[in-house]
């Protein structure tokens, strides 16, 4: 007997997607665990996530193992673990990516999406992706498709897990661009903002200002105080700092002041408003009320890029792992997990819109605008 | 609560000290009383010295000749949470090292000194000299360093992702030439008597085997799934071994039998990896490579991961000094950042659990997660 499972990335592309594919095959098709299970499993690689399974048609059938999709009609390939060998090492997805949302509101395509799961012959979907990919699986799993969930965003902010694929090797990304600035600020005796993305939580500007040693980090959690910041910045250059690095999340807004957003782009299938910008104004404002040389430096899509670190090939692997020990049980419906410190399992939240924030009471100092100096108490 | 604390860092140094120095610092010097803080010079080897208190401050970021000790300012130690090693020195001196012991001299100079409290930052020789000073009534705080990542009581001692890292890169790197000249690579990592650090390491990088020591292997095993992968069309496989790792007819793990008079009588080990791969040779006609990768895996400025740890280990130390909450050391427990008693290092080696975590068939990563 012969069981398939299919499997995709959707949304925003970041390091460990690759890990995690890799581990799944492995792990499906690992000789000695087949044997142990009594079945085979057969993995179908879906291509650009949610859209591969609104478009597949039969007449372009399920490329054979070794097969790169091409830009054709081709949406589902069978992957086998010696062509996967070597993805846990590349950044990105290799099965692609699409914002397509099959349960767009007068543009509903999910009914297509369960007929093509029958048509593959799939007995369940490994989903990876963040609230949207995840969201659009919990509503799926309702209709009755099998499906277990893997957690990603550099953002750090879903809900139920303490950890999400490609966070650290952003948070690596970030100081390792802070330490290049530092050899500029320190020459010039200039300021530097570095805008971090993180849309509407500050995990990731929070982590990666504390690792970068950033004086100042302004999140979204905490509207900031120009004055407080630029008598923070004054002070430090009282007291002998040639530089000073000021970390901004790209949703991080001004006390009073609204955040800096351009409305949705039509084309991307869940209406997000594209952020970003924050730190061009608060380099303006802090030039204007230090009367020190600021600079401003967006991170941007970096932060998503490269290889994954370490330690994203390590979560994306166990990630990966996980799923199929879901699926082997039977536990669908659920989203691979690490939580305290271990790979768990949890329902797929249902409330994955509601993002997880920062722990401001825990984690940040809401006088001073940045890491709290506390641990214990 | 404390207002004067010398902080050490003692045994073999790794990435992630500095950020740890930077956390206790910024942490003593903030909120309503501000906490002194003294950096002690190259571990116990400061507070063994005849008179300590009269042989400094060292006035700069240097240690002059006789100077042990200096007060870290936040400013000092601004730009140190970048930089890998410790910046206060570090040796293997033991200050109970048998027949020679100096433990009086250290609680005179702890009390000539004015120190509250002695931050120590080290592993398992560190944290037990500093156990052993407790024990003796000097109040002490314990901040766990090791790349091995086998302290008891701890989920993370510093140093150990940006190892696990610095193998991933380096293993990167030997693949183009593995690929290109379709040959083997035994990779030996540290890792004496714990095989974490070779499994994360391996695990990251991918590899096909990975010998640890808490299971000793057997050669014609490991040739035979080298047979099998090359078979399958494999140019090449990647085998890592910890140091500490030995064969089914190894008593004890090879060492080039150097003692180093370290204070600690530690055997060093190493060398492993390149008998493994003179003995695959052996059995089979294939070109085979070794690298150790030894002290590689220390060196360097800390990961992200080290810096965030190091600062905030340093930082509940501070917290602890503030509370004088004495007698604990900072620790990592079910993905939190608390504080346990010291006396937790007396216990067992915390070593890879076989049943959890390897599979001693494949020589490898077990591939389950959720258990």
């Amino acid at each position: 007997m012969m069981k398939r499972i299919g499997i995709l990335t959707g949304g925003g592309d970041c390091p460990g997607l690759n890990p995690a594919i890799k581990a799944v095959v492995a792990r499906a098709t690992d000789a000695k665990l087949t044997e142990k299970r009594g079945y085979e499993i057969e993995v179908i690689g879906i291509r650009d996530g949610w859209k591969g399974l609104v478009k597949y048609d039969p007449r372009f059938p399920v490329l054979p193992p070794r097969t790169e999709f091409g830009g054709g009609n081709h949406f589902a390939r069978v992957l086998v673990e010696p062509e996967v060998t070597r993805w846990d090492r590349e950044g990105g997805t290799r099965l692609g990516s699409s914002r397509t949302n099959p349960f767009k509101e007068g543009k509903e395509t999910w009914p297509q999406v369960v007929e093509n799961v029958k048509q593959l012959g799939l007995h369940a979907l490994v989903a990876i992706g963040g609230e949207d990919t995840l969201g659009i699986a919990s509503k799926l799993s309702d209709k009755g498709v099998n499906v277990v969930c893997i957690p990603k965003t550099i953002d750090g902010d879903l809900q139920g897990t303490d950890y999400t694929l490609g966070f650290e090797t952003a948070v690596n990304v970030i100081v390792e661009e802070v330490d290049r600035l530092r050899t500029t600020a320190q020459s010039h005796s200039r300021l530097f903002v570095v805008e971090t993305m993180g849309r509407y939580t500050g995990h990731l500007a929070l982590a990666g200002g504390l690792a970068a040693g950033a004086p100042v980090v302004l999140i979204p959690e905490v509207p900031y105080d120009v004055d407080t910041v630029v008598k923070t910045l004054k002070q430090r250059k009282e007291q002998g700092h040639r530089y000073s690095i000021v970390i901004v999340a790209e949703g991080a807004k001004e006390k009073g002041g609204q955040r800096t957003e351009k409305a949705a782009v039509s084309s991307d299938g869940f209406e997000h408003p594209t952020l970003g910008g924050v730190g061009k104004t608060l380099e303006k404002q802090l030039e204007k009320g230090t009367g020190l040389e600021v600079r401003s430096v967006q991170l941007s899509h970096l932060q998503r890029g490269g290889v994954p670190s370490s330690y994203d090939r390590r979560m994306g692997r166990l990630f990966g792992i996980g799923a199929v020990d879901l699926l082997e049980r039977g536990e669908f419906g659920r989203m691979v997990i690490f939580k305290n410190g271990r790979v768990t399992s949890i329902p797929i939240p249902k409330d994955l819109k509601e993002v997880k924030k920062v722990d401001v009471a825990a984690l940040y100092d809401s006088q001073r605008f940045c890491a709290r100096l506390s641990v214990l108490d | 609560m404390a207002k004067r604390i010398g902080v050490l860092t003692g045994g073999g140094d790794c990435p992630g000290l500095n950020p740890a120095l930077k956390g206790l610092v910024l942490g003593a010097h903030h909120g309503a009383g501000n906490i002194e803080v003294i950096g002690l010079r190259d571990g116990w080897k400061s507070l063994v010295q005849e008179d300590l208190a009269r042989m400094g401050p060292s006035p700069d970021q240097f240690f002059g000749k006789d100077q042990f000790w200096k007060i870290l300012t936040p400013e000092a130690v601004e730009s140190w949470d970048a930089e890998g090693g410790t910046n206060l020195g570090s040796s293997r001196t033991n200050p109970y090292k048998k027949g020679a012991e100096r433990e009086e001299q250290v609680i005179r100079n702890v009390e000539a000194m004015k120190l509250d409290a002695l931050v120590a930052i080290g592993g398992e020789d560190t944290l037990g000299v500093a156990l052993k000073l407790h024990r003796k009534g000097v109040p002490v705080v314990g901040v766990p360093k090791t790349i091995d990542k086998d302290l008891p009581g701890t989920e993370y001692t510093l140093g150990f992702e940006t190892a696990v890292q610095i193998i991933t890169d380096e293993v990167d790197r030997v693949r183009t030439t593995a690929g290109s000249h379709s040959r083997t690579f035994v990779i030996e990592t540290m890792g004496r008597h714990a095989g974490h650090l070779a499994l994360q390491g391996g695990i990251g990088a991918g590899a096909y085997i990975i010998l640890i020591p808490e299971h000793p292997y057997n050669v014609a095993r490991v040739v035979k799934l080298l047979a099998d992968r090359k078979a399958q069309g494999a140019r090449y496989s990647i085998v890592v071994i910890a140091e500490g790792a030995r064969s089914d007819t190894m008593k004890e793990p090879f060492s080039s039998g150097s003692l180093r008079d370290t204070g600690f009588a530690h055997v060093a080990l190493g060398g492993i990896g390149e008998l493994l791969r003179a003995q695959i040779e052996q059995a089979t006609d294939w070109d085979l490579r070794s690298v150790n990768l030894s002290h590689l895996q220390r060196g360097g400025a800390p990961g992200a991961y080290d810096r965030r740890m190091g600062r905030t280990y340093g930082a509940a130390a501070a917290d602890l000094c503030r509370k004088g909450d004495w007698g604990k050391m900072v620790t990592l427990r079910e993905g939190r950042v608390t504080a346990a008693p010291l006396t937790d290092i007396d216990g067992p080696l915390l070593t890879v659990d076989l049943d959890r975590e390897y599979d001693t068939n494949r020589y490898n990563a077990r591939r389950a997660a959720i258990l």
